[in-house]
Order: C-alpha cells, then sequence, then structure tokens
C-alpha cells in the first residue's frame, strides 16, 4: 500500500485557492460559498467491500461557520462532474462515505457520514478537537458486521496511529461499491460568502496494491496490466506473451515494468507518469514498446533485443535514457517531444530501408541537433545516417 | 451485552455503550503508550482486558512491542472486543431511534434547539437519530447545526454515563 498521487486527481478550482501537489492538498482561505474540489474517477467499481483508508487533516483560520469533505468515495452515475460535493450528492440522490470538518459557532466536529439515496446518516466525535491540529484518520468498512456492515472512523492524535482521540461508527444502511473518491471538497452553501477557511489533507492511502505483480507463467494469452498505483515492479518473465503488457489508466507507477518474453506479439506501454524503468530482454519482439501517455516519465526505456520489427517510441518528455542496443532495427527509434535523456543505438547495423518514414526520422534527428544532443549521437550509427541523408 | 442491574432504560443502555467505547479507547492507549515507551507498568497492564493479556505476545508485560506486535494488537484482539461493542452500540442506537420515530417536531429545523430543549436531555441523542432522514431537506446551515446538535446530544448522554466509565469491566461485558 502507499500513498495516493494526487497528480493523477482532477482539480476544480475556479477562484484558484486550491494548491495540489504529490502527496499533499490544501486550500487556502476558500468562502463557504465556493464549489471546488480534488477529486478522481477510478472507472470502476474499486472499492468494493472491505477496505481500510487513512489520511492526515487539519483546518484553520475558520469563520463562525464552515464546513467540508476531507475524505469520500462516491457513486458516480456517468463522469464525476465539477460541482462535485456534499450537497450535490445529498440534492441528487446519490451514496457516499464521506468524512467532514464541520465548524459551528465555536464547536469542531468531525462527522463521519454515509449518504444513502441523499439521506445522511452520520456519527460525531465527543471528544473535543481543535483547529491548527493534524488528526491521521483511519476510515474502515467491515461489512461482516451488522446487516450491511459498519463504517468506521478512527481518529488518532500520533502518525503511527498507537493513540486514539474518538472512534465514530455507522451502521451501514446499504452495501455500495464505489468508483470515485472526493479527496477534499467543499461543502458550499450560498447563504454565508463571507466566511472563509483553510484545510489541508496530506498522505492519503486508499489501499490500493503498490507491491510487485510477477507473473512467471509459461504462456500468457490475455493481458498484464497494472490500473492502479504502483510503487513496485511488475515483471513477467513468461516465454511467451502474445497479449498486451501494461500501464495505464491516470495511475502513476514509481517502480519497473520488466518484460522478458521470448516472443512479444503485442505491446508493452506505459501511457501514464512512470518515474522507473520499462525495459524488454528478449530477443525477438514483434510489437511495439512506448512511452506514448500525456505526461512526464523520468526512467529509463530499454531494448536491449536482436530484432525489433516494429517501433520503439518515446512520445513525452524523457528525463531519462532510451537505450536500443540491438544488433537490427527493422523498425524505428523516435523520440516525439522534448528529451533531457540520451538516445543511445549501440549496435552497428540499422535496416534504414525498412524505417518506412525516412523524412520522419530526418526530422526527428535534426530536432536532437537542435536540442544539443549530437554531441552524444555523433559517434553513433545514427547520426552518421543522418548526415548521409542531409547531403 | 451484560449491563449493571442499573442500566435500565434504552437511553441508558445507549449511553453505557458510549462509555464501554471510551473504556476500550483507553486500554487501547495504554498498548499504544507501551508500543511507543517499549514499557508498561504493571497497573497500566492489569488495566487490559483478560483476553488480550492472554494472548501472545501480549502475555508478558516485559516484552518490547515491536510495530508488526502493535500491527497484530489492531487487528486481531483490539478488533474483536470492538466489533462485539459496535454491534451492541449500533443496535442500541437503532432502539433509540425506533422509539422515537413518531416525533415530528423535528421537521422545523428553524425551532430544533428550542423544541429539544422540551425533552430530559438523555432523550434527546435518540429523538435527533429518528430526524436524520429530514435533514436532507435543511438549508446547508440547518444542517450545520443539526449536526452540531447531534455532537452536543451525544456529549450529553455520555456524561451521563461518565461516572460508570472507571467501573466498566470489559471481560464482563461479553461473558456467556
Amino acid at each position: 500500500m502507499g500513498y495516493e498521487s494526487f497528480r493523477t486527481f482532477n482539480k476544480y478550482d475556479p477562484n484558484g485557492d486550491v494548491v495540489k501537489q504529490r502527496f499533499w492538498v490544501k486550500a487556502q482561505g476558500v468562502s463557504w460559498s465556493d464549489i471546488w474540489n480534488v477529486r478522481k474517477d477510478f472507472g470502476g467499481d474499486v472499492f468494493t467491500g472491505d477496505y481500510v483508508h487513512t489520511v492526515e487533516a487539519q483546518y484553520w483560520n475558520a469563520s463562525p461557520m464552515a464546513t467540508c469533505s476531507i475524505w469520500g468515495l462516491v457513486q458516480i452515475p456517468s463522469l464525476m462532474p465539477n460541482f462535485t460535493t456534499i450537497p450535490y450528492l445529498i440534492a441528487a440522490g446519490l451514496d457516499a462515505h464521506a468524512v467532514e470538518f464541520l465548524h459551528f459557532l465555536g464547536t469542531d466536529l468531525l462527522s463521519l457520514r454515509e449518504l444513502d439515496g441523499g439521506t445522511v446518516y452520520q456519527d460525531n466525535n465527543t471528544t473535543d478537537i481543535s483547529s491548527d491540529t493534524v488528526y491521521y484518520l483511519e476510515m474502515e468498512r467491515d461489512e461482516d458486521v451488522g446487516t450491511y456492515g459498519a463504517l468506521y472512523c478512527r481518529i488518532y492524535s500520533d502518525e503511527e496511529r498507537t493513540t486514539l482521540v474518538d472512534t465514530l461508527s455507522l451502521a451501514l444502511h446499504e452495501k455500495r461499491d464505489f468508483e470515485g473518491v472526493m479527496a477534499l471538497a467543499a461543502h458550499d452553501t450560498s447563504e454565508y460568502p463571507d466566511y472563509y477557511y483553510s484545510v489541508q489533507i496530506d498522505n492519503l492511502d486508499l489501499g490500493l496494491p503498490t507491491g510487485n505483480l510477477i507473473t512467471s507463467l509459461p504462456t500468457l494469452s490475455g493481458e498484464v496490466a497494472v490500473v492502479k498505483t504502483v510503487d513496485g515492479s511488475l515483471n513477467c518473465s513468461s516465454p511467451t506473451l502474445t497479449g498486451e503488457a501494461e500501464r495505464e489508466g491516470g495511475r502513476e507507477a514509481d517502480g519497473s515494468l520488466s518484460t522478458s518474453p521470448a516472443e512479444l506479439s503485442g505491446t508493452i506501454k506505459l501511457t501514464r507518469d512512470a518515474s522507473g524503468n520499462l525495459s524488454t530482454l528478449r530477443p525477438t519482439l514483434s510489437g511495439s514498446v512506448g512511452i506514448t501517455g500525456v505526461s512526464s516519465p523520468v526512467g529509463s526505456l530499454s531494448t536491449p533485443l536482436s530484432t525489433i520489427t516494429s517501433s520503439v517510441t518515446v512520445g513525452w518528455e524523457v528525463t531519462g535514457s532510451l537505450r536500443t542496443p540491438q544488433p537490427t532495427i527493422q523498425g524505428t527509434v523516435s523520440i516525439e517531444h522534448t528529451v533531457s535523456g540520451s538516445l543511445t543505438a549501440a549496435r552497428p547495423t540499422i535496416n534504414a530501408s525498412q524505417l518506412g518514414d525516412d523524412t520522419g526520422m530526418f526530422w526527428q534527428v535534426r530536432r536532437l541537433r537542435k536540442l544539443q544532443y549530437m554531441r552524444r549521437l555523433s559517434n553513433g550509427t545514427i547520426a552518421r545516417w543522418a548526415r548521409r541523408r542531409k547531403r | 451485552m451484560k449491563y449493571p442491574v442499573a442500566i435500565n432504560t434504552n437511553e441508558q443502555r445507549l449511553a453505557y455503550c458510549f462509555a464501554c467505547q471510551k473504556r476500550l479507547l483507553v486500554a487501547f492507549n495504554l498498548v499504544g503508550t507501551w508500543y511507543r515507551e517499549g514499557a508498561i507498568s504493571l497497573e497500566s497492564y492489569m488495566q487490559l482486558p483478560a483476553d488480550w493479556r492472554q494472548t501472545p505476545p501480549f502475555d508478558n508485560p516485559t516484552h518490547v512491542l515491536t510495530l508488526e506486535d502493535f500491527k497484530f494488537f489492531k487487528r486481531t484482539v483490539f478488533k474483536k472486543l470492538e466489533t462485539k461493542l459496535i454491534v451492541e452500540l449500533h443496535n442500541q442506537k437503532k432502539i433509540n431511534a425506533q422509539v422515537n420515530a413518531h416525533a415530528n417536531w423535528v421537521n422545523k429545523p428553524k425551532d430544533l434547539e428550542n423544541d429539544i430543549k422540551k425533552v430530559p436531555k438523555n432523550k434527546r441523542f435518540g429523538l435527533l437519530l429518528a430526524a436524520q432522514d429530514q435533514v436532507k431537506e435543511y438549508t446547508e446551515e440547518e444542517q450545520l447545526h443539526f449536526s452540531a446538535l447531534l455532537g452536543q446530544t451525544k456529549k450529553d448522554l455520555l456524561e451521563e454515563a461518565k461516572t460508570l466509565e472507571s467501573d466498566i469491566n470489559l471481560d464482563a461485558l461479553f461473558e456467556e
């Protein structure tokens, strides 16, 4: 398990009051009437059955009245709209589990909530809590308790969660799977635009897998995919892979994706942020190896194959390196965007006739020259080939 | 769950459950301190439920608890007792909400604070539990007001049982 990266969350913040970093989100001086949120649609019933989530939260500078959500699982009929907040969910008759800070005329509350078709069931703390204090929360659903399960919010005063301040609990009224996370959100009301507050959450852990997935099957004909946050590595050492090995779905990968099949006829791709390595270690790849996402891989893409019949593509900014030390490249090697690392082709033969788009390759090399990577390439075959083409 | 002889109304039972929850919290924090400080006094150790004291490694008060020990404690002996208590607490909440389901004065949120003062302190929490399904009709300020009242009446109810808290024997609560 590991902390969620808020970089993969959507932010709705028309007034520019919400700051979102990798492991924390802060809403500074927001009005009680503002609508804002930091949310993520996990694209499927990810939160089913029992779960344990943790987050750290604090608020400060609250006016006489203010409230906001500091954790929430949300039912999403289609897409999570920009205006997703507890009042919206209540009005729309939707379901949710949530924890809210409430400040009401000198009373401070942490409120555990179940929204069931718009009806709000809640349990509030009896031990005093205060502003400017970090609380370490642990939310748990245990479906073995009662008819529909029990929802807990354990409030701790220390990071290791060894000192309990209070325990909130609700007997749930429905078994419901959730796909959306409302990490931090306004609880807006148009009545009091002049009431302000600030709130911050840190280190949200949704209990999603972050370890290693190892498949060492002799034959894998389906897909190997990690569709949630990965901090570890994905390792496929099967001799035959006919499907796809990929990481996608807007999750950040901190580990490495390693495929060592003897034959890969599908694709290997990293479609979002990757700070680890993508490496393929076997001699034949008839598909493509690509980093094609919308974000910035900071690791390396390494393909030490003896034969690549298709393409090796880095489709976005890379701060690591792309290495293709194969003896034969029959496809294309291309970097389509800014690269701050190096492109190395360490083998003597490039079958240019099969590159497909000479102009494209030439253009790529010019871009590389412009980016002052020619020094690195000057000893390489690609550079010599490029100079010949230019003449 | 076994209640003391003096605890015989719905409100008292619910208040007693809250008091037991607080007593469980104190016991949890004793183990938390044991883990953090690496030691526990014999006096504190004897306040822990017998079931915990009979479960290794918590059967040895001189044992220095590791993080793994503490995680094991949370998911086993503590969770087992907490679950029993929560089941009873939720049952008592439901009973208190049901007996007050007929109250219709809570339809008027503006008068909520005044109306609720007309009933004894220990009955207020049950009345508000019964009114929860009406909250969605309230304005945001009224909803916030309702939550604050719910929190305060829960505190009031707990206050009623506070004198009993030190006498609560967690071992005896679920004895056959």
